[in-house]
C-alpha cells in the first residue's frame, strides 16, 4: 500500500470516518506490514493522547452567572447569530486585510497622538483636566463609568464626554485605574513614555516626570503596553505582572515572574524590565503597588532617593540630602497616619541620619 | 465523545424549555474546555479566549428562548465562538498576528505532566509541535476531529467549508505525523512503545 492510501485510511480511521470495506482493505495492509502496523499504533497512540484540560471551569462558571445576572436586568434579549453561510472566505480575507491596514494606521496613528495631534480625529468635545497637589488624593467616575484613583501631585486629562470609537485620557503622576468594559471602544492611557492600552481591567500606572522610571501593574485582565520610542513593541502584561521602564537607557531587559532572562535585543530604544507585582504577605491579597489607594505609604527595601521622592508627594515637603551617600540607605516599613517628623524618627531608628526642618523644607544632614 | 452529543442536546431542551439553571451549568463544563481552547486557535490569548467563550454562554442564556429550534447545540455554540473570535481579531487587529501560512514557529507546550513523563515524551511533544506548525485551518480541523471527536460534516458546518476540505485538511495533518514518525524512527532504531495498543 503507497503512503498516500495508508495516510487516507488511517486518518478515516482513527476520524472514525472509515466505511467497512476501506476498513478490512485497512487491516489487511496493516497485517502484511510490519512498519504500517507500527506507524498505525504511535498514530493512534498519539491521537488518543488527549491534551491538558483546563482547570478552572468552577470559577469561570461563577463569572457567568454574575454577568447574566447583571444583564438579565439591562438587556433581557440579545441575540447571537451565526454568519450566513458563503460569507466566511469574505470574513477569512478580511480579517487578513484588516490586520494589514490596522497594523499600519496603529503604526501611523500613534506616532500622531504622542505629538499631540490626535485629539481631535478622535474625540470631539471639551477635555477637562484634574490635578492633585501633593498631600491630596482625588477619585473621578468618568463617563463611561471607568474610575479612576489619582495620588497626589498627578494630573489627569481626560474629556467631558465620550464620543469617539477609542476612549483617551493623559496622565502624568500616579493612578489606579478600573476601567469599565467596553469591547466597541478600546481605552488608551497615554503618558510621558508609555502608551497602555487596556482591555478591561484594573491596574496601576506610575509615570512622575522627575522620577527615573515609569510602572505599570496589573491587578486583573489584561493590558497592552506600547512604548513612545518603540511603536512597533507591544508588550502584553499578565494579571500579576508589573512593567517598568527606565528613562534615557539602550538595552532591553524583560525579566518574568523574578527570572531573568536577557532577551537579544540590539536596536536602540528605552530600557523595560517585566516583573512580578510585590505581594506584602504570601498569603494577603494586599500589593504594594496599590497600596496608596488605601491610604498607605508602604515601602519594601527601597532607598531613600526613591523613598523621598514619595514622601515628599506624600506630605506636601520638599526633601534635600546634603550627603549623596544618604540616598543609597534603604528602608522597609509602613506609614499610616504618621506625621512627618513622626516617619523620619523612625527611619532614624535604623539608619543614622540627621534632619533639620526649615518651612517646608527638608534637609537631611 | 458521542455521548456528549446526545448529553447537550438533551441539556440543551431543558435549558430551553424549564429554564433548568443546573442544565445549563452541565452543559456549560462539557463544552467550556473546547471552546476556550478552539477560542484560543483564533485569539492566541487565553484571557481573551476565556472572556469570549464565556460572553457566548451568557447570550445563550439570556436568549434560550429563541434558541429552542435549535438541533445541535454544540456546533452552534462553536459557530458562535468561531463568529465572536472573527470579530474580536477584526477589531483589535492591532493586536493579533494572524498566521495565514506556514511557519516554523516555535510554540511553547507544557509538557510537564506526570503521567506523560512515563508516556512517550519526547515523541509527543514533537508531534505537538509538528501539528502546531501547521497553518490555522488544518490545525483547527485536527483539533476538533482529534480532540472532540467530531465528524467532518460537524467541522466543516462549523468552520463553513466543505467536508472534502476538512478531509484533505485532516489527510494533511496527519501525513504531517507520518513524517515525524518516520523520521523519529530513524533516529530511534528501537522500535516505538506506543501508549496502548488499539485494534
Amino acid at each position: 500500500m503507497g503512503n498516500d492510501k495508508f495516510i487516507e485510511l488511517a486518518g478515516k480511521k482513527l476520524s472514525n470516518e472509515i466505511s467497512s470495506d476501506e476498513n478490512n482493505e485497512f487491516q489487511r495492509c496493516l497485517a502484511n506490514d510490519a512498519s504500517l502496523r507500527e506507524q498505525y499504533e504511535a498514530l493512534s497512540a498519539y491521537w488518543k493522547h488527549s491534551d491538558a484540560q483546563y482547570a478552572d471551569n468552577a470559577l469561570a462558571f461563577q463569572k457567568i452567572k454574575s454577568k447574566i445576572k447583571a444583564q438579565e436586568v439591562i438587556e433581557p434579549t440579545t441575540a447571537i447569530t451565526p454568519v450566513k453561510k458563503g460569507t466566511i472566505h469574505y470574513l477569512w480575507r478580511a480579517a487578513a486585510a484588516v490586520v494589514l491596514i490596522a497594523g499600519c494606521s496603529y503604526l501611523f496613528y500613534s506616532k500622531t497622538v504622542t505629538l499631540g495631534h490626535g485629539i481631535a480625529s478622535t474625540t470631539s468635545g471639551a477635555w477637562q483636566n484634574k490635578n492633585t497637589s501633593a498631600r491630596d488624593k482625588s477619585t473621578i467616575v468618568l463617563t463611561d463609568g471607568t474610575r479612576i484613583t489619582l495620588n497626589s501631585q498627578s494630573s489627569l486629562r481626560y474629556p467631558t464626554k465620550f464620543t469617539g470609537k477609542i476612549r483617551e485620557v493623559y496622565l502624568s503622576g500616579e493612578a489606579f485605574f478600573d476601567v469599565h468594559k467596553d469591547h466597541e471602544h478600546p481605552f488608551i492611557i497615554h503618558t510621558e513614555k508609555m502608551n497602555i492600552k487596556v482591555l478591561g481591567t484594573a491596574f496601576n500606572v506610575k509615570s512622575y516626570p522627575d522620577d527615573p522610571s515609569s510602572e505599570t501593574t496589573l491587578i486583573r485582565g489584561a493590558i497592552e503596553v506600547t512604548l513612545d520610542d518603540r511603536p512597533s513593541d507591544r508588550i502584553i502584561l499578565k494579571p500579576s505582572e508589573k512593567l517598568i521602564v527606565k528613562k534615557g537607557s539602550f538595552t532591553t531587559i524583560r525579566k518574568n515572574q523574578a527570572k531573568l532572562s536577557p532577551a537579544t535585543d540590539s536596536s536602540a530604544g528605552t530600557q523595560y524590565v517585566l516583573t512580578s507585582f510585590t505581594r506584602l504577605h504570601q498569603a494577603d491579597s494586599a500589593i504594594l503597588e496599590t497600596s496608596w489607594t488605601q491610604n498607605k505609604l508602604i515601602f519594601r527595601d527601597e532607598n531613600f532617593a526613591d523613598l523621598a521622592a514619595r514622601m515628599e508627594r506624600w506630605y506636601g515637603v520638599e526633601i534635600k540630602f546634603k550627603n549623596d551617600e544618604m540616598k543609597k540607605y534603604r528602608f522597609t516599613g509602613t506609614y499610616e497616619k504618621e506625621t512627618i517628623t513622626q516617619a523620619l524618627d523612625a527611619l532614624r531608628i535604623t539608619e543614622n541620619f540627621h534632619y533639620k526642618i526649615k518651612n517646608s523644607a527638608i534637609y537631611i544632614y | 465523545m458521542r455521548d456528549r452529543k446526545v448529553d447537550t442536546l438533551k441539556l440543551w431542551k431543558l435549558i430551553c424549555n424549564n429554564d433548568d439553571e443546573n442544565a445549563f451549568e452541565l452543559f456549560f463544563h462539557i463544552l467550556n474546555n473546547s471552546l476556550i481552547k478552539f477560542c484560543v486557535l483564533y485569539v492566541h490569548q487565553r484571557e481573551i479566549a476565556e472572556e469570549i467563550v464565556s460572553d457566548v454562554f451568557v447570550k445563550c442564556w439570556l436568549n434560550r428562548k429563541n434558541l429552542i429550534e435549535i438541533q445541535n447545540p454544540e456546533t452552534y455554540l462553536f459557530v458562535a465562538v468561531k463568529n465572536q473570535s472573527l470579530n474580536h481579531i477584526k477589531k483589535y487587529s492591532t493586536i493579533h498576528l494572524v498566521q495565514i501560512e506556514e511557519t516554523n514557529s516555535v510554540e511553547f507546550v507544557n509538557t510537564y505532566n506526570p503521567q506523560k513523563e512515563i508516556e512517550n515524551k519526547e515523541l509527543i511533544f514533537r508531534m505537538d509541535q509538528a501539528i502546531a506548525g501547521l497553518p490555522q485551518q488544518c490545525r483547527i480541523v485536527f483539533r476538533l476531529i482529534k480532540e472532540d471527536g467530531m465528524k467532518y460534516k460537524e467541522v466543516a458546518e462549523i468552520l463553513n467549508i466543505s467536508p472534502r476540505t476538512v478531509q484533505t485538511q485532516l489527510f494533511r495533518a496527519i501525513k504531517k505525523l507520518s513524517v515525524i514518525l518516520t523520521q523519529y524512527n530513524k533516529h530511534h532504531e528501537s522500535p516505538l512503545k506506543p501508549i496502548q495498543s488499539t485494534f
